[in-house]
């Protein structure tokens, strides 16, 4: 079982975004999608979700293709996280996580659907938050909120569907503590048969919670594969630009990734100082 | 420490159990419902007790019951019940439903574009009406007398349906690409056919003689003066058909105010509500407008209202507004016919003193937080 993306291509006049991209995301599985700015991830995001359609490949999920999905099965199985949040109504956030439960209401809401949301809401520290307004609540808290919604939404344990959750930049807004939860219960969500796809800027995430990473840039896959093979100086210094020394973890199973920042060039330095001369003046 | 932190949970709520606080939300929800029900309940029957002829509110029910065969011990003389039946009570109800459909318009609309300053004016509904009414009066005895002498008395209301129809279709086609409808498109759009709309009708206005000029001005002021059994039995089908499925799309709406690919991820058919809330929206709109004329501003504040008071959970603000603003729109009316006796104030006037305040109050409240636009 799983989302399978083939040959993905996706063109605005001759710019290519996306090029023959094929990824499989598997159920039980935590894939971490990195890559520079603009290399097409959030296009991929919205192309495995169905927002987009590509000019050229196919998405199936469950092997079954993904036109082909009735929305409202679809939406009990998949959930999707926004990367920004544009709610300007004033639900309260406990009203925003209820929203997550739509697609396994009828009529009214249950008293299993309410468990659901106070769980989810436990689950990502925002129970207290639960009769706060929402846009009275700062970055962070609605980006937990959200969470919240969209892990109500393939709560379910009683059912035998497959569930897929596709987080998009999920540890925006955060500061470190809720970074390592949020990703926290993502790789719970993975090892109880969840397949999760998280698209991250922070490689040292990656590589502690993903199973696989897959590399975009411009439009291409790198490479995609265990965070240890992945994870190398070469291939940062390729598609990041940026150079770094990649050393085991001292407590973990994982590569640690650390940038090395030296300033080299007279260029530089130069542009350093009249900065920070602006910055003073 | 320990206690600070409790403190702290029981001013978050924290040590109320969720469940109870949920049904008190509930509970709330209920009482609102029921108090705007007997509000309008009693709005209804003073005015239709007030004016030149006095009819006191005992004398209003005695002669409603004794119309539908139950006769009671009130005492009541004829003049009043043939001036309640004829004059009052058409009047009233029509108050009632144009209210209602112009509030339940506004929250849909309001709910559909994520844009609590939306209501259907603002997208050239009601302009458009008004232009095709105004070509009518200035042109319909010369350039368009085919028009005129097909549709016969009823040209009025007929060309401000059709011009209403007309403007949605346009402004839905210029907004939409593919299956999919832009907002911000249709709401750039709007403002452009309020504008060409204003242009027309100022143009109508610059070559109308005088007693056109009147007819004119009633129309864009709009007046519940022209009610009658026979308008309401016109305007009813549209309403229904128009109003009452809204209601269903309740929970649709509440997703959409996520977003739009957040609500088709929540399995909505985003496209297809849009669709439906628009032709409604543009339905109702447009047979009010061609029975009363334009009257603003009830489905700009309605919604508004409803939200400060329940939350902003469709479930509650579509029904809520629509008896808020059969309220309000009867209440208006009353002020209106009644504030000059014998002149009738257009029913416009009175709804603007209302909502525009209004909408400055929370311009300056909110000024700074930017969270209406």
């Amino acid at each position: 079982m799983s989302i399978k993306a083939t040959q993905i291509t996706v063109h605005v006049g001759n710019a290519y975004i996306l090029q023959d991209v094929s990824l499989c995301l598997n159920t039980g599985e935590l894939l971490a999608v990195v890559g520079p700015n603009g290399a097409g991830k959030s296009t991929l995001l919205k192309v495995l979700t169905g927002e987009l359609h590509p000019h050229k490949g196919t998405i199936s999920i469950d092997d079954k293709p993904l036109a082909r999905w009735p929305k409202k099965a679809l939406a009990q199985r998949r959930a999707v996280l926004p990367q920004n949040s544009t709610l300007s109504f004033g639900f309260t956030a406990l009203q925003v996580v209820l929203l997550g439960r739509t697609p396994h209401i009828r009529g009214i809401e249950s008293r299993h659907d309410y468990e659901i949301v106070h769980e989810a809401m436990r689950l990502t520290a925002t129970d207290h938050l639960a009769h706060r307004v929402y846009t009275t609540l700062s970055g962070g808290e609605r980006q937990r909120i959200q969470l919240a919604r969209v892990l109500a939404q393939i709560w379910g344990q009683d059912s035998n569907n497959t569930r897929y959750l596709l987080l998009d930049e999920p540890t925006n807004n955060l500061d470190i503590h809720h970074q390592h939860s949020i990703l926290r219960i993502a790789r719970h969500f993975a090892n109880n048969g969840t397949g999760v796809l998280a698209i991250l800027h922070d490689l040292n995430l990656a590589a502690q919670y993903a199973d696989r990473i897959l590399v975009l840039d411009k439009g291409m896959v790198a490479t995609v594969g265990t965070p240890k093979v992945v994870l190398t100086p070469h291939l940062i210094q390729n598609t990041f630009k940026l150079t770094v020394v990649v050393q085991d973890h001292p407590c973990m199973d994982c590569p640690l990734v650390i940038p090395v920042t030296h300033v080299n060039s007279v260029q530089e330095k130069d542009f350093l100082k009249q900065h920070f001369q602006e910055a003073i003046s | 420490m320990r206690a600070t932190i409790s403190q702290e949970r029981n001013r978050l709520g924290w040590a109320i159990p969720t469940s109870l606080k949920q049904s008190l939300y509930l509970y709330r929800s209920v009482v609102v419902l029921v108090a705007l029900c007997l509000m309008l309940v009693i709005i209804t029957i003073v005015a239709a007790g007030t004016g030149a002829v006095e009819i006191s509110p005992r004398q209003v029910i005695g002669i409603l019951l004794d119309e539908v065969g139950i006769h009671t011990d009130i005492s009541f003389e004829e003049r009043q019940r043939v001036v309640l039946m004829i004059i009052r009570l058409p009047r009233v109800v029509m108050g009632v439903l144009i209210g209602a459909s112009l509030a339940v318009s506004g929250t849909a609309i309001q709910g559909l574009f994520r844009n609590p300053l939306a209501d259907p004016g603002l997208i050239g509904i009601s302009s458009g009406a008004a232009l095709a009414t105004a070509i009518i009066i200035v042109l319909g005895s010369t350039t368009f007398k085919s028009v005129t002498d097909l549709l016969g008395a009823q040209r009025l209301p007929i060309s401000a349906f059709v011009g209403g129809i007309l403007t949605t279709l346009l402004i839905y086609r210029l907004s939409t690409v593919g299956g999919h409808t832009h907002v911000a498109t249709m709401l750039l759009a709007g403002i452009a056919i309020n504008a060409i709309a204003g242009a027309g009708i100022g143009m109508m206005i610059f070559i109308a003689t005088d007693e056109q000029l009147r007819d004119i001005t009633f129309w864009s002021l709009g007046s519940l003066g022209r009610a009658s059994w026979d308008n309401i039995k016109l305007l009813l089908p549209f309403l229904a058909i128009s109003l009452l499925p809204l209601p269903f799309s309740a929970r649709a709406l509440n997703t959409l105010l996520l977003g739009e690919s957040e609500a088709s991820h929540l399995g909505i058919h985003v496209e297809r509500v849009k669709a439906f809330v628009i032709i409604s929206v543009a339905l109702s709109v447009g047979a009010g407008v061609a029975v009363t004329g334009i009257i603003g501003f009830i489905g700009l504040v309605v919604p508004h209202l409803l939200r400060l008071m329940v939350g902003p959970d469709h479930r509650v603000v579509l029904p809520g507004s629509a008896l808020l603003g059969a309220s309000l729109l009867v209440g208006a009316d009353l002020v209106a016919r009644t504030v000059a006796v014998p002149a009738e104030v257009p029913i416009g006037i009175v709804t603007a003193l209302i909502g525009g305040p209004f909408f400055l109050y929370l311009l300056i409240r909110d000024r700074g937080r930017n969270k209406l636009l």
